[in-house]
């Protein structure tokens, strides 16, 4: 879990809101707090296709499914 | 609904709670839910219509259910049940037609018999053909059904297609057609049952399991709180809440449900109706000299359409209380928000997550993900931003002003998107201090931009909304 974590703060910093040096912590909220906006949410969705091999749907890129770092790692370890 | 619709659902949603017996419980929602279809249908001048588009609300749901489910629901015992209550609640709502209360449940006296067969046979019909293939790998039925759904749609929100039916209506029941008006078809609802139906009907397409049965389907559809004005929840949290036995805490949901309520009667038939005696309307934008009373009016007209939306919403969230069902919220302190895609966030937040799911995310997700021909990412945000709004400008009307009000939204949150994602950074290494500031500055910015935009929203004659702009500033 640990590792999908890592490698999920890396893409969002990195990639994502190209803010290398913002550090996440796991239960920080990333969605309802506004830190992703709605098209950052379709990138994640494609990261996560191609780096985990987990499809999360349209319908499911809110904050109802995963708001945290911890919560998308859940679900990932959960469809993998 | 009026004052009075509020309270007898308020008293029939509770008293429905209280059946202990699940079964006889939901046909006893089923009836309600068939009725209120026709009663909450406002009259209409074209003669049975009032009466005919309930029955095509009602024979809609069962023809869709038909076209997604993957068994022949024929052969459930179930959805045969469930089918037989709707069909029959028709016919004992057109029965009143033969009592001295005859329109106590409809708004005008119920036609014949002879006017309501055809309705039901056409139904039946439509039924069979989208049912004929019980395994639907080709899902045509299912597209058949979208398509039409969407026409119906259009054909209702375009004030000059409405026109064309009403005439055709008029004269084919031997009335008036100079009389005819785009305001003669009214369906009531329908904005709302139709995103509804298009859900489940997308998700089936997609290859999502709806395993549901007709009747918890039907009452998703036409649940009485949410049948006005929604909020619109998804089909499968809705139907799972529904099947369940746990309703959750009955004093907490009374509590909770009146208290819903209450705030709701106040923001809408308290605030929202005094603050509509000064708004801007379409009659009055051309009277104002004075920039201060225009500003007055336009943000009476903000403060207005919120409370009065976000007050039906409350009620139909504190209604659904009273039965057990927990729908999702609609609105979010809109307009404390410090940025126009926040705005968006808690503005009629069921409506901007359908458009979400169905629209924007599909589309951004095929533009992202084409890597033969990458597009820049400005160009992929503008054209989203512009489609996603245009489309929720339309649902409200397919008239200039809501093309111009949707682009103006569409063009903010372009402008907002690409400014956050250079300024992002920036921000977030200032500050505490400099931030709260930053985000006052950033509220007043946005309600001002979104207040602007509801000259649009409100005034449908470009002219006058152009020269209303002429005396604000």
């Amino acid at each position: 879990m640990d590792d999908i974590i890592d490698i999920l703060t890396e893409k969002i910093t990195k990639t994502l809101l190209k803010d290398p040096k913002l550090k996440l912590d796991p239960s920080e909220p990333l969605i309802s707090s506004g830190l992703l906006d709605s098209f950052n949410l379709v990138d994640l969705a494609l990261i996560i296709e191609e780096e985990f091999g987990v499809r999360i749907e349209d319908f499911e890129l809110n904050a109802d499914t995963f708001d945290t770092l911890s919560d998308l790692a859940e679900l990932i370890a959960e469809r993998q | 609904m009026k004052l009075q619709d509020i309270f007898f659902l308020a008293l029939l949603l509770f008293s429905l709670r209280l059946i202990p017996i699940r079964r006889i419980r939901h046909y006893l929602v089923l009836i309600c839910s068939a009725i209120c279809v026709f009663k909450f249908q406002p009259v209409l001048p074209i003669r049975g219509l009032d009466f005919s588009l309930p029955i095509w609300t009602i024979l809609l749901t069962i023809c869709v259910y038909g076209a997604f489910s993957k068994q022949n629901p024929l052969k459930s015992k179930t959805n045969l049940i469930d089918a037989a209550i709707l069909l029959g609640s028709i016919l004992l709502i057109s029965a009143t037609r033969f009592t001295e209360y005859d329109n106590i449940l409809t708004a005008s006296r119920p036609p014949q018999l002879s006017f309501i067969v055809p309705h039901l046979l056409t139904g039946a019909v439509f039924a069979f053909i989208l049912n004929i293939s019980a395994q639907k790998e080709n899902k045509w039925q299912m597209r058949i059904c979208i398509f039409l759904i969407i026409a119906v749609l259009i054909i209702l929100k375009t004030p000059q297609l409405t026109l064309i039916f009403s005439r055709a209506a008029r004269s084919l029941n031997g009335q008036s057609t100079d009389l005819a008006l785009n305001t003669d078809i009214r369906w009531f609802g329908f904005s709302y049952i139709a995103f509804r139906l298009l859900s489940i009907l997308i998700d089936s397409v997609k290859g999502r399991k709806t395993n549901i049965g007709l009747g918890e389907f039907f009452v998703y559809v036409c649940f009485p709180p949410a049948l006005s004005a929604g909020p619109i929840d998804r089909w499968d949290r809705f139907t799972k809440e529904y099947s369940s036995d746990a309703k959750g805490d009955i004093s907490d949901d009374l509590y909770s449900g009146f208290g819903q309520i209450a705030l709701g009667l106040f923001h809408k038939f308290i605030l929202a109706d005094a603050l509509s005696k000064m708004a801007l309307s379409s009659q009055n934008a051309g009277l104002f000299i004075h920039k201060g009373w225009a500003w007055a009016a336009l943000f009476a007209y903000a403060l207005q359409i919120y409370f009065d939306f976000s007050g039906y919403s409350e009620i139909a969230i504190g209604l659904g209380m009273l039965f057990g069902i927990h729908l999702p919220k609609n609105f979010d302190h809109p307009y404390l928000k410090p940025d126009l895609t926040k705005f968006w966030s808690s503005w009629h937040i069921t409506l901007t997550q359908w458009i979400r799911s169905y629209v924007f995310n599909p589309l951004t997700r095929s533009l992202r993900g084409n890597k033969n021909h990458p597009l820049p990412q400005w160009l992929i945000i503008l054209i989203t931003q512009l489609t996603t709004m245009l489309f929720i400008g339309l649902w409200h009307g397919v008239t200039i002003n809501f093309v111009i009000w949707g682009i103006w939204h569409g063009f903010g949150l372009f402008v907002h998107q690409l400014y956050s994602r250079k300024t992002g950074p920036w921000l977030r290494s200032m500050s505490t201090g400099f931030r709260k500031i930053y985000t006052v500055c950033s509220v007043f910015l946005t309600i001002i931009y979104v207040v602007l935009g509801w000259v649009w929203f409100v005034v449908p004659e470009f002219t006058d909304a152009f020269s209303f702009f002429g005396r604000l500033f």
